[in-house]
């Protein structure tokens, strides 16, 4: 599947042209690096206030008002920017294993934090976050330092 | 405009010694390179979201109490953190570095934006009202921090950019 003819098919599109031939690619990089530091900020924020509103008796839903927006909408322009960078090697890329490691740390962030969601929609609005929640935020930040590593590392494996 | 320090450090041991630590290991650029990238998303979190609490005068950003408990420890977390990691990178190659413009904008705007973060964590230190020209101040760092972030992509593409094969 990784190897298949569909990824070079990809490639080879005008769009995928445009960008990698054009001014295009560093536009769309320098979005990506920007969008992808206000996701992890806006997320920095809201980790450190899972786990350190146990201590603070910080509602939860405080917490996730303040940053949930943020952290969506970043992670969408993150989404649609590496999209188009991807598409210009996107043959190469799906071999490369520090892109296959990004994307497997990207997935079990994001099953983290969807159990985090899960678990703290049983909670009032008033509620502080519980020792399952402030875990969950730590291991949240190390999945995504993941992500920066495994991503910056895509471009030293030629 | 950094060529006399390019030369200080070319005639100094510093060169050869970042060159072996940066070639230590292949895990050793990413990493290093990671580090520097934590620090730009901590400057981010702890400079450009309270400046954009400010400029907004949202409840939500402006009243968030975490800035004002841990906006200084760690803006100079990240501080460290991109000097400590961009550092090994410029002493192993000084001369790409200070022959480049956008290093020099770069290294110019860092000189605006610290006292501009100073200044904005102080907003929240001491917890003033949103004014205008506080306003004015948040939308300014945030142009400024933006732009610092950008540089830092745009030292590697100005190269075959702008001047293709010139480094």
């Amino acid at each position: 599947m990784l190897d298949s003819e569909f990824w070079l098919q990809l490639e080879y599109t005008s769009l995928a042209g445009a960008i990698g031939a054009t001014w295009l690619f560093p536009l769309f990089n320098s979005l990506h690096v920007l969008a992808f530091a206000f996701m992890l900020a806006a997320l920095f924020w809201l980790d450190l206030g899972l786990m350190m509103g146990r201590w603070q008796q910080v509602p939860v839903k405080e917490t996730m008002r303040s940053w949930l927006p943020w952290i969506w909408v970043s992670f969408s322009a993150s989404v649609v920017t590496g999209g188009a960078l991807f598409i210009t090697r996107a043959s190469a890329h799906v071999l490369n294993p520090a892109f296959q490691w990004k994307m497997l740390l990207m997935l079990a962030a994001g099953l983290n934090m969807l159990l985090l969601h899960l678990s703290l929609r049983k909670l009032a609005s008033t509620d502080a976050p519980g020792t399952l929640a402030a875990w969950q935020a730590g291991l949240s930040l190390l999945l995504w330092s993941g992500v920066v590593l495994s991503g910056r590392w895509i471009g030293h494996i030629v | 405009m950094f060529s006399w320090l390019a030369d200080w450090v070319s005639s100094t041991s510093l060169t050869e010694a970042s060159r072996a630590f940066l070639g230590s290991a292949s895990v050793v650029p990413p990493l290093v390179q990671t580090i520097h990238l934590s620090g730009v998303v901590l400057l981010t979190a702890c400079v450009i979201f309270p400046s954009i609490g400010i400029f907004t005068a949202s409840p939500v950003l402006f009243k968030y109490h975490q800035f004002r408990a841990y906006g200084f420890r760690c803006f100079w977390v990240a501080i460290g953190m991109m000097l400590s990691s961009g550092l090994p990178f410029f002493l192993a190659r000084p001369y790409r570095y200070a022959s480049n413009p956008v290093f020099s904008i770069k290294a110019g705007l860092l000189l605006v934006g610290l006292p501009l973060a100073i200044a904005v964590l102080l907003i929240y230190r001491r917890q003033l009202e949103s004014r205008w020209y506080l306003k004015l101040l948040a939308v300014i760092t945030i142009m400024v921090w933006v732009a610092l972030i950008l540089a830092g992509r745009w030292i590697a593409y100005s190269e075959y950019l702008f001047w293709p094969g010139d480094f």
